[in-house]
């Protein structure tokens, strides 16, 4: 049995007399007795972002996702009904028709509760909550970022878009008295 | 078992190989390679042309501002002129105004209606020249110079006019294998409130010197005004404000450019050919991840040079307004106060990414080092990063958007100060 010879991958110096292909950008030739051959790279793997929605039957699955404080320990993972976000047990947020607005949208909003200096600890409640409201926070010991946001057609959510797709960083801003009210920022 | 047996040898073979395609056609073989999958990361923009409608129209994927989908503003009349007839909606199958996102709305063929991003609209597309036959104001990106287009012929100089030596409507001869250059630009356009500033003068204690009033209040924007995805020619506001004329406003919006459909004809395509499906798109992307916007917060400052400040505080009525008093010793030094006060209460806003930290994933190296000793020879860092940066550069000029994971935009840093 005679062993086919090794691929070559031809340059347009080296290519044999009477071929006409020449690699374009993105492929390449490999040319051996047998014939030739072009191809290309193979194609690459799905983005497992932070904070990934996944929709299922009045159920939202976010995958692993963090949040820290710039001051604080951490990083921590939000929990949902107690379950934590990359945990062991499926962290699932129940779909509540009666939390769709106007728009035929609802929200999965992360809700930090920070300690007194703003700060992120390992005892800060992180949770997501399923809400018709995506607007922030005034109150100065809640901030909210929505990090999901689900379609509905009537009581049936039809698709889910992520809003965020990089774990957050949280930072407070209590303006001087008399300046406005609390700024709860997400980097 | 014997072994299979191998294939007869023929040199002139072709074959497709991993990830590629072989098409059989009247005029030969084609071996497409299968792209790779790009992220569908938000605000990728896809321009697609219409032979029935003759158009070009681009598709933006959903991204979204503090948690709200940017809307394309557009009639009834210009969407079913661009294929989208408005019947039914892709999303629930069901006829487009039934949905709750229009909340039972049946507008008139010319009356606006505004169509969320997640909901598809195609957005018809008006193209300006660039390159050869275009503006010279319009740069060319070295991506399509390189590609074939050319920066617009040099004009010649007014004294070469006026002594005859040139012709100001002679057009010199298009270089060979030209390929002609058009763009359209995509931006995000944000509604906000607004800064106003009224001045008034009244003559001072002293000659030469005036008794300065600067009243700061706020503009409200057009109640039908909304984040809204708009498309055309997209110009940054860089006009410096002039608060000495008259009752001076600022924008009441902001805006950021998503991304930049550009057309490229084949070669030798004739100076004012129609933009059929014989050009080939490219999108150059500002934007590929989703945003969070503010406005700062308004902060009462006093200015160091005040003689007095007097603050009206809140009028009543939702509206607000502050006066700054000041001396000045003349026109410029009064319009230099003036901006410095309207600059440090602008109300401008910034759009950014959430990443946890940083916006950039380029490695920039410290170019300088501590220096204990007298250095000898080269600056190993400073050369390093002169070759990065001239590395970066050539990627960018082969190829329009950054590599994976782009880029972002950075968080303003003031608005953390209390």
């Amino acid at each position: 049995m005679i062993p086919p010879p090794p691929p070559q991958h031809h340059t347009d110096a080296s290519r044999p007399a009477g071929t006409a292909a020449r690699p374009a950008p993105g492929t390449y030739v490999t040319s051996n007795r047998y014939g030739q051959s072009t191809g290309a790279a193979p194609s690459g793997g799905a983005f497992d972002f932070c904070f990934r929605p996944s929709l299922g039957a009045m159920k939202l699955a976010i995958g692993h996702g963090y949040v820290s404080s710039v001051n604080g320990d951490g990083p921590h993972a939000p929990t949902i009904d107690g379950a934590v976000l990359g945990g062991t047990k499926p962290a699932q947020l129940k779909l509540d028709p009666s939390q769709v607005n106007d728009n035929g949208e609802s929200f999965a909003v992360l809700e930090v509760h920070p300690d007194d200096k703003g700060q992120i600890t390992a005892q800060t409640k992180l949770e997501i909550v399923h809400s018709k409201d995506a607007s922030p926070s005034v109150a100065p010991g809640l901030g909210r970022k929505a990090i999901a946001i689900i379609l509905w057609n009537n009581d049936s959510p039809l698709k889910v878009l992520p809003l965020v797709h990089f774990n957050l960083q949280y930072v407070r801003v209590i303006p001087s008295s008399g300046n406005g009210a609390p700024q709860h920022f997400f980097l | 078992m014997s072994a299979p047996s191998l294939p007869t040898l023929n040199p002139g073979h072709h074959a497709p190989g991993t990830t590629t395609r072989l098409t059989v056609g009247t005029y030969g073989h084609s071996v497409t390679a299968r792209p790779a999958n790009r992220t569908r990361h938000p605000w990728l923009t896809t321009a697609t042309y219409d032979p029935q409608l003759k158009q070009w129209t681009a598709t933006v994927e959903p991204g979204f501002v503090n948690a709200q989908a940017p809307v394309f503003r557009a009639t009834i009349k210009t969407q079913k002129a661009a294929d989208n007839p408005w019947g039914i909606n892709p999303l629930t199958g069901k006829k487009f105004f039934s949905d709750d996102v229009f909340n039972h709305l049946q507008p008139g063929p010319d009356e606006n209606v505004d169509v969320p991003l997640y909901l598809t609209p195609n957005i018809p597309l008006d193209f300006r020249n660039i390159g050869w036959d275009g503006d010279p104001k319009y740069p060319v990106p070295q991506f399509f110079l390189t590609l074939g287009a050319a920066k617009p012929p040099p004009r010649p100089s007014l004294n070469d006019v006026l002594s005859g030596k040139a012709d100001p409507n002679h057009t010199p001869p298009p270089p060979a294998n030209l390929r002609l250059l058009r763009a359209c630009d995509l931006w995000l356009h944000q509604p906000r409130l607004a800064l106003t500033s009224t001045i008034s003068l009244q003559p001072g204690a002293a000659l030469g010197i005036s008794n300065v009033t600067q009243t700061l209040g706020f503009a409200s924007p057009a109640p039908s005004d909304t984040l809204q995805l708009i498309e055309g020619t997209y110009v940054p506001d860089t006009q410096a404000p002039n608060p000495l004329d008259g009752d001076y406003t600022e924008p009441n919006f902001d805006q950021i450019l998503v991304s930049t459909v550009y057309l490229l004809s084949p070669p030798n395509f004739p100076v004012g050919s129609p933009l059929d499906g014989q050009w080939t798109p490219y999108v150059r992307h500002n934007l590929f991840w989703n945003l969070s916007w503010a406005q700062p917060t308004f902060r009462f400052q006093p200015q160091q040079a005040d003689t007095g400040i007097e603050a009206l505080g809140f009028l009543g009525l939702g509206t607000a307004a502050l006066a700054f008093n000041f001396l000045s010793a003349g026109i410029n030094d009064t319009l230099s106060q003036a901006l410095n006060i309207l600059n440090a209460n602008s109300l401008a806003g910034a759009f950014w990414t959430c990443t946890g930290g940083g916006h950039d994933s380029t490695v920039t190296l410290a170019t300088t080092t501590p220096v204990t000793a007298p250095q000898l020879g080269p600056n190993i860092y400073t050369n390093l990063a002169k070759t990065l940066a001239a590395q970066r550069a050539k990627q960018l000029s082969v190829q329009l958007d950054p590599p994976f994971p782009y880029t972002a935009q950075g968080f303003p840093a003031s608005y953390l100060a209390s």
